[in-house]
């Protein structure tokens, strides 16, 4: 019966007491673990998919949506600019290079995006079979998507399958085909069609709706040179660039500039508050967890003060009770803090769902893997068993013996 | 050879502040002493500190010739373990351990090896053999009470200290646990200190030290 088996047993007597206590300790832990997966899952996500974009120019208005829409494809973009600006942009000095892209299709949920190869090599991207577009309406499939190589569909008007408003409004005029598959980037592109913006440009040429926020249209008269876009995404030439050209394009009538990295920092300072409200809120359970461990193993101890006697009569040194005590702690906490970073994982991954926005920016499988910030989560966890178990251990240790004796 | 020697020791007593004069003792291997006195008399506290488990106001304990409280607390416990084996009156086997675990307490804490066929022989012994597994709960008072003897003497300690064995218990179960106390001791060729304030055990004994009429002096 060494010190570790002696404190199982202690632990062992008060089974509910012991379970609660973990399950205190791991609620802590949990919501601990849950917050900071998804808050750094969210801003990695961010970083990962920004592809070294220093600027994105579009249609007037949020230039938050405008980051979102054609970055991250997780919003609807705003509106649409003229060829005509993106040509301008592309011939500017400051301008490295000038992407430009048109959105306003999907085909079962993935975004379709007009664009040009350049676009590819913003992520790095690698094909697994096919190769580049050559043509209109050739399709090039990130590697999540549901289509295969050689497969011809038609595009749906809209951004994603759940888009009601246009539910059942299909481009059948055209088919796209597929030429080839991408490897996956861990990225956006992932779950994008990638074509020429010719072909969404000519789609939306023969579209006769409404005008509408957001979508692809053509002026009534067809011409060509009034042909749209979306967004044109730019690399600066240097760092003043980066700060001289949304200045330029701003003063423009109808094009704004927004730097992906202002906006993002905007974004996490919004987000942030959210998190150190939830991180407070652990915070405060994992405290309420240490009280109920000092309560749980003070009472503990009082009920076992004439073992700790015996066991001093029988020649064990205070120190061993300490230990034994300690022991009982730190298992507590071990145990505790493991569950509580396993349900952590799991918690997150479920809230990785809800948070359908920011789907494909969080890598979802990501919150089920092993973290190196749970080694710190399970060393929170043990401290908090350590310190719950630190005034009954001291207690214990100086248990006068003889007192006790001369009681009973 | 003497395994035991108390100089002059005395205790204040922490509330009334008077102070407990003990008579010096000396006991040697297979002494029987019998420390007699009522409820009050210091005769828990008396062993509590001649076992070294509560500093004397003053005077010396010397145990093997070695002065008790002068010796670190670590090397005060490991004696203590080596060379005392202590049954209270209050049986204290703990709860949430089985029997044999409760006896082999005495090795563990005092980390003291012993023969591998200790345990079984000590079992057998005292009639406890079966009952290894079981939890203190599922063992009967008799059983209960011969399961601490077995701990207390599992490290043939020097000196067997009972506090108040018998006084919960009937004539007959009295004369039982005191043949058992006896007869173990004489196995493990240990000396037998009895502190109780049961007369019925008196005739058992030669050497009786009476505590009744102990000094007690007030305090400055």
């Amino acid at each position: 019966m060494n010190t570790f088996s002696l404190a199982i047993k202690g632990l062992q007597h008060k089974p509910l007491h012991t379970i609660l206590s973990t399950l205190a300790i791991s609620m802590g832990i949990a919501m601990l673990t849950s917050v900071f997966l998804i808050s750094t899952g969210l801003s990695d996500g961010l970083k990962r998919n920004n592809a070294g974009i220093d600027i994105v120019a579009g249609a007037k208005g949020s230039p938050l949506q405008l980051i979102l829409s054609t970055i991250y494809h997780t919003d609807v973009p705003i509106g649409n600019i003229d060829m005509s600006d993106f040509e301008k942009i592309r011939q500017n000095s400051m301008v490295k290079k000038a992407i430009p892209i048109v959105i306003g299709d999907h085909f079962e949920g993935a975004r379709i995006v007009g664009t040009t190869p350049d676009f590819l090599d913003l992520y790095q991207a690698k094909f697994e079979d096919g190769g580049i577009f050559l043509k209109p309406f050739d399709i090039v499939a990130g590697a999540k998507t549901t289509v295969k190589t050689g497969q011809e569909f038609a595009a749906h008007h809209g951004f994603t399958s759940d888009d009601a408003a246009h539910d059942g409004d299909i481009h059948d005029e055209h088919l796209y085909k597929v030429v080839g598959r991408l490897a996956p980037t861990g990225t956006v592109l992932d779950r994008l069609l990638i074509t020429p913006y010719a072909s969404v440009q000519e789609l939306h040429a023969h579209h006769d709706h409404d005008e509408e926020e957001g979508e692809l249209h053509s002026s009534e008269n067809h011409d060509k040179t009034e042909q749209k876009i979306t967004a044109i995404l730019i690399k600066a030439r240097n760092h003043a660039s980066v700060m001289n050209l949304p200045r330029m394009i701003n003063n423009t009538e109808q094009v704004q500039a927004a730097n992906p990295q202002y906006e993002l920092t905007r974004l996490s300072k919004t987000l942030g508050i959210g998190r150190d409200v939830l991180n407070a809120l652990a915070a405060s359970v994992l405290g309420l967890s240490l009280l109920m461990l000092f309560a749980t193993l003070a009472s503990s101890l009082t009920e076992r003060r004439h073992d700790m006697a015996v066991l001093r009569v029988l020649g064990a040194s205070p120190t061993k009770l300490f230990t034994t005590l300690m022991t009982e702690g730190v298992l507590l906490g071990a145990i505790g803090s493991l569950i509580g970073i396993v349900f952590g994982h799991i918690l997150a991954y479920s809230l990785s769902q809800i948070l359908g926005s920011f789907e494909g920016i969080i890598l979802r499988n990501d919150l089920l893997s092993i973290h190196p910030f749970d080694i710190v989560l399970f060393a929170i966890g043990c401290g908090a068993g350590i310190l719950g178990a630190l005034p009954a251990a001291i207690s214990a240790a100086r248990t006068d013996i003889a007192k006790l004796l001369v009681k009973s | 050879m003497t395994i035991l020697r108390t100089d002059s020791v005395t205790v204040q007593h922490s509330k009334t502040s008077t102070i407990l004069n003990f008579p010096d003792i000396t006991i040697h291997p297979e002494d029987r002493i019998l420390l007699l006195g009522p409820s009050g008399s210091g005769k828990t506290t008396f062993l509590s500190v001649i076992a070294g488990l509560l500093a004397p106001g003053s005077g010396k304990v010397f145990v093997k010739d070695k002065d008790l409280y002068a010796l670190t607390a670590k090397e005060r416990d490991h004696l203590r373990g080596a060379t005392f084996g202590f049954v209270f009156q209050t049986l204290h086997l703990l709860p949430s351990l089985t029997i044999a675990q409760n006896i082999l307490l005495a090795r563990d804490m005092s980390g003291i090896p012993s023969r591998p066929d200790r345990l079984e022989n000590l079992l057998l012994s005292l009639g406890l053999n079966g009952l290894a597994d079981r939890k203190p709960d599922a063992l009967s008072q008799g059983q209960q009470q011969r399961a601490a003897l077995a701990r207390a003497i599992f490290n043939s300690p020097s000196i067997i200290i009972a506090d108040e064995p018998t006084s919960s218990l009937d004539d007959q179960n009295t004369d039982i646990v005191m043949d058992l106390l006896d007869q173990q001791a004489r196995e493990s060729q240990s000396a037998l200190l009895v502190a109780t304030h049961d007369h019925r055990i008196k005739q058992r004994f030669q050497n009786i030290i009476d505590l009744t009429s102990l000094s007690l002096k007030g305090v400055a």
